[in-house]
């Protein structure tokens, strides 16, 4: 599989992260899921090609998201991934965009509307 | 020692001014001490003030040997003075045989020191029928009380009592401050934690039940996307449907939340379409109503601008309402668009609204109050509303048996912020009693005029009467034929010489004549002050021709020149010693022309430093900048006097609260002379005023909190419990047939345990802020407690990589509540797993003598100074929100339940680093708890 059907899931919540990447595996993509943004930056400096698309969470332990997209705009080998925000804060569409996110949505998820979105980028 | 006649009046003057400067019960007795001292020479004494109760408190006392017998003017201890208060009147006693004669009983008593009490005096203090207080002196030998000494006495009362009174109500103003901030204290406490409550509720709350929720709904929507067995799809379509009716509480919460914040609703306004807005939300509602009927109307131009989003809420909730109140039948929606500026929306259905309701209608979480207890967090309508408002419209309620209900949102067809704010409330009582004082003061001023009566005659050059007016028999008490012919000297007193009147002729020779004014004799040998002019009459050669002499008896004016003078006298001491109040004069110009004891204290100059200066000083730089001096003392002129409420600066620079009183002066032509400046501290008052309004606010917060928790922690239970319950009948039909679809059955699971969990832990505070917190204590023991917990937690510490390393001393038998006490195992294990991952954790419990303690140890980063103190609070945290959720809830129940069981719960940083968690408890039944199993109370 390329990078170009990578995903990557950047999610504290165990549940969540492994039901996504069980969907997107089902939806025929190659989903990588990781607990923090520390984990996610690590995993984007590593060997493999890079993910065509981030899922991100935004309330994570270690590196929020918020940071993590900060470090991710601050290296150009991987400001370009684009990166969906996926969040419970009620002001999700505001965090998205102070954020420069491709897209954003809210938590709860519908998984439809999420494969929507990365079927635009993906 | 006797007081010397005459001179009663001006020691009572001052001793009433001293009075008058008493602002303590204390000040007022060492006033009435050292006038008894200075002017009596009274060796001891003793003041007693009225107290709240009604009885009389002992304020201070001289030369006896106070114990605490003498707190109040008892008849064994104080017998003279407490006849004296029972019979209305002072006592005198000249000797000490006259007081053992009258009490014997007291003689006998070894209470007062032998030989010292040689003659003793007791005074009520009342006003009216009401005792304001005591006094009793006592005097090293024996003595008698003359006449005039009593009067003093009965006079100086009367000032005492005045002055007792004023300093009750002052006392009890200063009770009331310190007990209106002793309560304000006690709330700061409980307001912090709202304030916490609400911050971490904004974005913790949204977290930490939107996750698990997400995490329940992204599996049931991945099972249903497997499944196209049809029994399986009506089980998780009501998982997803439950799961969505949490997910909209949680937005109102938030909604909620946010508003109590003062943040309001935030809006986006953008070019919206009323009918397309509200056509989307009936659609959903249909939905989810399958069979509801709701109608759409409209007229004229639903287009505007507004928050299409928050639009739909109103419409989503009116129409949600509508229909589950319905009574079963239609629901209207009208839009009218008809007027250019503003719009209507008109929700109509045929329930009906009893009408004590309506008030009540949209206020936050009343739901459970209007609904019988079914169901919604009774937010809805208040959302609803706050909207509206923020569009710069609003909502009504219209009901009736006939025409239904009717909900009408008012909008402006481009939304706009809506205003706000208050005023505090004017000090009228106050002003009115101070106004009353000066005009009362005018009024005096005002009686002291001058008498105009004129007797005028001649004299010849000799000094004889040649002519006269009728004057002279008003005044003089002549008739006109006794005078004439007599020597002037006539009409001076008996005593004076001829050669007086004589001398008085020659000076009056002079350019100008003769202006004096001395005592004159009338008829009947009374004497009256008299204004005399005297000028000579010239022919006209310039031969003298005689005398004119005019003359006014000034009696009257000299006597009220008098009483003017004192009453000035009086009054410069009383405005002088005034503490309360700056009072000073200034010159027409607004320059400071006198400056009293309060205005010292008030703003800080002294005299020298002040007068001679302009009152803009006072005034803050931006009422300088646009003349406001200027503009009062204007209006004051104009008007006569103006008031005013405001800001006022101290010498030092510091700002204070004023109740100022400009009044014009004015000389009897009318020409302005200047002005009198009342100025009053009103920084305590308003302090006081604040606080109550701060406490009030305080209290409904809190109470909010409290209805808020518990309607939260209820009403979420509901749809989670139906979701888990789907969830478990679900995976037992799944059990065989599709492991896969099984597992995501059981993520589900495990997460709506942890909403459970979260839920219940609201639920706890909830008890615990009501007083609900109630102990089933057990025998049980404790190892076998903590050794369970453990084996449970071993698969999070598992994936977190910590090793739990356990040093069980057990059995440790003892009675405790189970549930509580493996809650505050889990919750000190899941702390410290949270924090120190990667990391051992220690774990230990052991017996010290009469306590068993309990100890968590993790290797994390450990507490940082600021958070060290706020970790027990109630939503305190160790760790930023970004970072961890979760509602700081933990260890604030570890406490209250060690606390509940008569122990203790700390926190600490281990030597070493990480942090070290000890829970003491004691091993037998503390004294705070009965008997085995009895429930105790949490205060």
């Amino acid at each position: 599989m390329t990078g170009a059907h990578r995903v990557l899931i950047v999610e504290d919540d165990e549940t969540i992260r492994e039901s996504l990447v069980e969907f997107l595996e089902d939806s025929g993509y190659d989903a990588v899921g990781v607990v923090h943004g520390g984990e996610a930056l690590e995993k984007l400096q590593g060997p493999e090609p890079p993910p065509c698309l981030i899922v991100l969470d935004l309330m994570m332990p270690v590196m929020d998201g918020v940071s993590f997209r900060r470090r991710q705009l601050e290296d150009p080998r991987l400001a370009a991934i684009p990166v969906v925000v996926v969040s419970a804060y009620q002001e999700v569409a505001r965090k998205a965009h102070e954020l420069s996110a491709a897209a954003h949505l809210p938590k709860p998820l519908k998984l439809t509307e999420l494969l929507k979105v990365i079927q635009q980028h993906c | 020692m006797s007081l010397p006649a005459g001179s009663c009046l001006p020691d009572l003057q001052e001793a009433t001014a001293a009075l008058a400067g008493a602002l303590t019960g204390g000040e007022l007795a060492d006033v009435v001490l050292s006038m008894g001292q200075r002017l009596f020479a009274a060796t001891a004494g003793v003041v007693y003030l009225a107290d709240e109760a009604g009885g009389l408190t002992l304020q201070k006392g001289r030369g006896l040997p106070l114990s605490a017998d003498w707190r109040a003017p008892s008849p064994a201890t104080m017998p003279a003075l407490a006849e004296a208060i029972a019979r209305g009147e002072p006592l005198w006693f000249e000797s000490w045989l006259a007081v053992a004669e009258r009490y014997p009983a007291l003689a006998a008593s070894e209470g007062l020191p032998a030989g010292q009490i040689q003659a003793a005096m007791a005074m009520p203090l009342f006003l009216g029928p009401r005792l304001a207080g005591a006094f009793a002196l006592g005097f090293g030998r024996p003595r008698g009380f003359a006449a005039d000494e009593r009067r003093w006495f009965a006079r100086f009362a009367h000032p005492c009592a005045l002055a007792a009174e004023r300093v009750a109500r002052h006392e009890a103003e200063r009770r009331a401050a310190r007990q209106a901030e002793e309560t304000h204290r006690r709330l700061v406490d409980e307001l912090s934690a709202t304030v916490r409550l609400n911050e971490t509720l904004a974005g913790v709350l949204a977290h930490d039940l939107r996750n698990p929720l997400s995490a329940i709904m992204t599996a049931a929507q991945l099972a249903s996307r497997r499944n196209r067995v049809e029994e399986l799809t009506k089980p998780l379509s009501r998982i997803l449907h439950s799961g969505e009716r949490m997910s909209r509480m949680v937005s109102q919460l938030l909604d909620f939340t946010r508003i109590r914040l003062g943040e309001g609703v935030p809006l986006e306004p953008r070019p919206s379409d009323l009918r397309v807005i509200a056509r989307h939300a009936i659609d959903e509602l249909e939905l989810a109503h399958p069979g509801a009927v709701v109608q759409l109307e409209h007229r004229g131009d639903p287009g505007g601008t507004w928050d299409d989003d928050r639009l739909s809420q109103i419409f989503s909730n009116l129409i949600g309402n509508a229909l589950q109140h319905g009574a079963g039948g239609a629901v209207t929606v009208r839009i009218d668009g008809t007027a250019s500026q503003a719009l209507r929306i008109e929700v109509q259905n045929a329930g009906t609204i009893p009408s004590e309701l309506i008030p009540k209608l949209f206020e936050p979480l009343t739901g459970g109050e209007r609904r019988g207890g079914r169901g919604g967090l009774g937010l809805g309508l208040f959302i609803t509303q706050q909207i509206a408002r923020a569009h710069g419209g609003d909502v009504l309620v219209e009901s009736g048996e006939v025409t239904g209900t009717t909900f009408t949102v008012s909008l402006p067809r481009i939304a706009s912020g809506a205003p706000g704010g208050t005023a505090l409330p004017a000090q009228r009582p106050l002003r009115e009693a101070r106004e009353r004082a000066w005009q009362s003061e005018q009024r005096m001023r005002l009686l002291i005029e001058t008498i105009r009566d004129y007797a005028i005659f001649m004299l010849d050059p000799q000094g004889r009467v040649s002519s006269w007016n009728p004057g002279i028999e008003r005044i003089h008490g002549f008739a006109a034929d006794e005078v004439v012919g007599r020597h002037c000297s006539l009409f001076y007193p008996p005593d004076a010489e001829k050669a007086r009147a004589d001398e008085a002729l020659t000076l009056a020779l002079g350019e100008n004549g003769l202006e004096e004014e001395g005592w004159r004799a009338r008829k009947d040998g009374s004497l009256f002050w008299a204004s005399v002019v005297t000028r000579p009459i010239r022919g006209t050669e310039g031969g003298l021709m005689g005398y004119a002499q005019v003359v006014r008896d000034l009696t009257e004016r000299r006597r009220a020149q008098q009483r003017l003078q004192e009453s000035e006298q009086r009054f410069r001491l009383l405005v002088e010693s005034v503490r309360d109040y700056a009072i000073f004069m200034l010159d027409p110009e607004g320059r400071v022309q006198t400056w009293n004891l309060g205005a010292q204290l008030t703003k800080g100059y002294l005299p020298a430093e002040i007068i001679g200066e302009h009152i803009s000083r006072f005034y803050p730089d931006e009422d300088r900048k646009n003349d406001k001096p200027g503009r009062l003392l204007a209006q004051a002129a104009e008007q006569g006097r103006v008031e005013d409420e405001g800001w006022r600066v101290r010498k030092d620079g510091s700002r204070f609260w004023a109740d100022v009183v400009l009044t014009a002066l004015r000389d009897p032509s009318g020409q302005l002379t200047g002005f009198a400046k009342v100025t009053r501290d009103l920084t305590d008052r308003r302090t006081l005023e604040n606080q109550r309004v701060e406490l009030a606010q305080a209290q409904e917060a809190i109470r909010l909190r409290d209805g808020f928790l518990h309607v939260v922690s209820h009403e979420l239970k509901t749809p989670l419990a139906g979701l888990q319950l789907q969830i478990e009948a679900l995976l037992k039909a799944m059990e065989v047939k599709d492991t896969k679809t099984a597992a995501n059955l059981e993520r589900a699971w495990r997460s709506g345990d942890r909403l459970a969990e979260l839920i219940e832990a609201l639920l706890d505070v909830s008890q615990l802020t009501n007083g609900r917190f109630a102990l089933q204590r057990t025998p049980l023991d404790l190892a076998e407690v903590v050794g369970e917990v453990l084996e449970g937690l071993r698969p999070n510490a598992a994936t977190a990589k910590c090793e739990l390393v356990a040093r069980l001393e057990g059995p440790v038998s003892g009675s405790w509540d189970r549930v509580r006490m493996e809650q505050v195992v889990t919750n000190l294990l899941s702390n410290a797993i949270k924090y120190g991952a990667g990391k051992p954790i220690e774990i230990s419990l052991v017996t010290h003598g009469p306590e068993v303690v309990l100890e968590v140890r993790d290797q994390g980063p450990g507490i940082s100074e600021e958070v060290m103190g706020q970790i027990f609070q109630r939503f305190g945290r160790g760790a930023p929100i970004a970072n961890y959720g979760g509602l700081g809830l933990g260890l604030y129940l570890v406490r209250e339940i060690a606390r509940a069981h008569g122990g203790t719960a700390s926190l600490e940083n281990a030597p070493g680093g990480g942090a070290l968690a000890t829970v003491r408890l004691p091993l037998a039944l503390t004294d705070l708890v009965g008997a085995e199993g009895t429930r105790r109370e949490l205060q």
